[in-house]
Formats: structure tokens, C-alpha cells, sequence
């Protein structure tokens, strides 16, 4: 479909990218993911309230506990970095620059699911 | 960053004042966006002042009293006059609409009629809609076929596939739903916009059409139609109750089955 002649027209010109759906199908599936393991986090931390830091790495240390928070960590991350990539490619300018925000967008997001997902199960590990 | 204010030159700043006739018995002030590229300065606004009881319903017809009997420069595209052709788009009142089917009567006092917004003015209401038909032009709005025609009639379509067609085929390009988008403000280099994706639904919904999976392949891609953030100021602002948001919303769909 590309070939129109002429103009400013980049999106005439440039190759479709032909990923944009996962993008978009990711975004809604870790939204869906999120609808549930928030209210569940929310709801396990409020209901244990006042709870001490070794209550707290017990509770954590639990599988199905650290299971859930592994998933909500990876989650959050995941969504939060598909997020701000679309907010980037909104409004930064000039393009290379909004480039490099995104890499540097899904960098943040891979460090930190992995210092999360890394904290959960070194608290599991020194649970064992 | 994008650019979220138009640059200081391109403000408009208050223009003329022309009066009401004599015994004007029910006057209405428009206040019109005028610019000439040839005497350069900012554009201005105008005033001028109608009165309705000699002038005919609709904001076109103002304009044209204007145009004829108070200032002959006022440029303004215009033809049918029935809401058909889509050459009398401008945004009046904050709104993009027709200029002919919108009647005067349903605005209370004054009047604020400018061009369509983030286009090129190439002179008053008149505004460059090149990259605008480019973009239609992108999604081939034509039947492709991949086999041959029956040889001795035309392709049919079943009337179940012709009804999947209505609320689609009836665009007539008149841009009120692309420059009323924020996402084809801040993307319109690659932002294909709602009226070309609205076009390139209608020919993925037909049922004659053969190169579906062609059509959907070059429109996956994050900025041509993934900009797109259903904000849905395009089905607020289509003059002909099309809704261009479902259309994309219907792209998007189809995308995500393929991809599942």
C-alpha cells in the first residue's frame, strides 16, 4: 500500500511495521491481568494490616503469595512500559529522540520487573 | 515535543467591524477567521454583523451574504450546498461541520466560524487538504480483486453483505473527523486519521473485495492506525452520523482475531 507520490506524507512512504498488534493486544491483556491481581493485592495487604516485617516475608513466602506477586510485578511493568511508549511516540519529537526514550523506557522496565521478580523470590529462597 | 500552541505569527488577532444594515431587525454577529498569504501579517478576525430576517437559514448562506454584498475577498470553499460534496467543512463555533447544513438559528448569538483546525491556511476558510488525500489514497480505496470477474455479469453481493457496508461507504472526505482527532494534530505525518481508516474498513467489509489480508497487513502498524486512542472526536464531529471510531475500533478487532 505504500508508493503515493510525493509530500510530507512519512506514513505513505515508510513500510507498515507489522507488530503494532501485539502491542496493542499486550496492553489489553495485562490490563485484563491487572483488573485482577490490584484488588487482589490491595485486599490481601489491607486485610493484614499492621502486619510486621517477618509477618510480611511469611506472607510473601507463601507459593501461591509469591506466585501473585510475581505475576503483578510482571505485569505492572509490562503495561506501565507499553504505557509510556505510546505517550512517547505521541509526543516526542524528532523521532530518534523518541526512539531512544523507548528503548530506554523498556529498559527501566526490564530492570525493574527483574529487581522485583529477584526481591520475591530472594525473600521465598530465604523463607526455605 | 509536539507543538501543543499555534506559533505566535499564526494567532489570530481582532480584525474588522462591519456593522449591521440600517433597521436591521434581527442582528447577528459572525465573527469570521480571515488570512492572505499575499499582504502577509497575522490573520485576523472579523466581525460582521447580519441581519437574519434578510438572509437565508444556514451558516453557509450567511457567509455567502457576506461574500456578496459586504466583502467580496472572504474565501470559502463551497458547492453543493446540501451536505453531498463535504467542500464547505470549516469549524464553527468549536465544532467541525458543514457549513450548509448547519442552520443559524441553532447557535445562540454570536457566531465563530474558522477553518478547519491544524491545516494549512492557504487563504480564510480555506485550508490544504493535500496530506489529507494522501492518506486516503494510502488505503487504496478501490475493489481488488485476485480472481476473474464472472464473464457475463457484474460481481453481486448478497444484501446481508451490501447492509455491513452502510454507516461506512457514505464518507464524503470532508475532513471534519480527521482534523478534529488529537492523535492526527500531533501524528498527522503518520497518523493515517479516521476518515482514511473509516475508507479502508469499508473496503475490508466488503465482501467483493479480495485483498483483505493485504489491507489489514499495511495497517498494522503503530502509527498509522494504533495512534488512534478512542477518543472519538471523529464520531462527534462526522456531519453525516458516521461513526469513525467503531470503524478503527473494527480494524483493531480484526487485527487482534488474526493475530489470536
Amino acid at each position: 500500500m505504500d508508493g503515493v507520490n510525493g509530500g510530507e506524507d512519512v506514513g505513505a512512504r515508510l513500510a507498515p511495521s507489522r507488530a503494532a498488534v501485539s502491542h496493542w493486544l499486550g496492553q489489553r491483556l495485562s490490563a485484563a491481568l491487572l483488573l485482577v491481581l490490584v484488588p487482589w493485592l490491595m485486599f490481601s495487604l489491607g486485610s493484614a494490616g499492621g502486619m510486621e516485617l517477618d509477618d510480611l516475608r511469611q506472607w510473601i513466602g507463601r507459593p501461591s503469595h509469591a506466585l501473585g506477586l510475581a505475576l503483578f510485578f510482571l505485569a505492572a511493568w509490562y503495561h506501565a512500559a507499553l504505557g509510556l511508549e505510546v505517550v512517547v511516540q505521541d509526543y516526542v519529537r524528532p523521532e530518534s529522540l523518541s526512539a531512544v526514550l523507548v528503548l530506554g523506557v523498556r529498559l527501566a522496565a526490564v530492570v525493574g520487573a527483574v529487581a522485583a521478580v529477584g526481591a520475591v523470590i530472594w525473600i521465598v529462597a530465604g523463607m526455605q | 515535543m509536539v507543538q501543543f500552541r499555534l506559533p505566535r505569527e499564526a494567532r489570530p488577532v481582532t480584525g474588522r467591524e462591519h456593522a449591521a444594515p440600517e433597521r436591521a431587525a434581527r442582528p447577528r454577529r459572525f465573527v469570521v477567521y480571515r488570512f492572505d498569504p499575499d499582504t502577509g501579517g497575522p490573520p485576523r478576525l472579523d466581525t460582521f454583523v447580519l441581519d437574519l430576517d434578510d438572509c437565508g437559514p444556514m451558516v453557509l448562506d450567511a457567509l455567502l451574504k457576506i461574500k456578496n454584498e459586504m466583502d467580496a475577498t472572504l474565501s470559502f470553499r463551497r458547492s453543493c450546498r446540501e451536505g453531498i460534496c463535504g467542500s464547505c467543512a470549516m469549524n464553527i463555533n468549536g465544532r467541525n461541520t458543514l457549513a450548509c447544513t448547519r442552520r443559524i438559528d441553532a447557535y445562540p448569538g454570536e457566531i465563530r466560524v474558522l477553518p478547519l483546525p491544524h491545516r494549512p491556511v492557504i487563504r480564510d476558510l480555506i485550508t490544504d487538504l493535500s496530506q489529507f488525500y494522501r492518506q486516503y489514497a494510502v488505503v487504496e480505496p478501490w475493489l481488488q480483486e485476485r480472481t476473474p470477474p464472472p464473464p457475463d455479469r457484474e460481481r453481486l453481493q448478497r444484501p446481508a453483505d451490501r447492509a455491513r457496508l452502510v454507516g461506512l461507504e457514505e464518507c464524503i472526505l470532508c475532513a471534519c473527523c480527521s482534523t478534529s482527532c488529537p492523535s492526527y494534530w500531533w501524528n498527522e505525518a503518520r497518523f493515517l486519521g479516521p476518515a482514511a481508516l473509516l475508507a479502508a474498513y469499508r473496503w475490508i467489509e466488503d465482501s467483493r473485495d479480495e485483498a483483505t489480508a493485504q489491507r489489514l497487513d499495511a495497517l498494522d502498524d503503530a502509527y498509522r492506525l494504533y495512534r488512534c486512542h478512542t477518543i472519538m472526536n471523529c464520531t462527534e464531529a462526522c456531519p453525516k452520523g458516521l461513526d469513525p471510531a467503531r470503524a478503527i475500533a473494527g480494524v483493531k478487532r480484526l487485527l487482534a482475531l488474526r493475530k489470536l
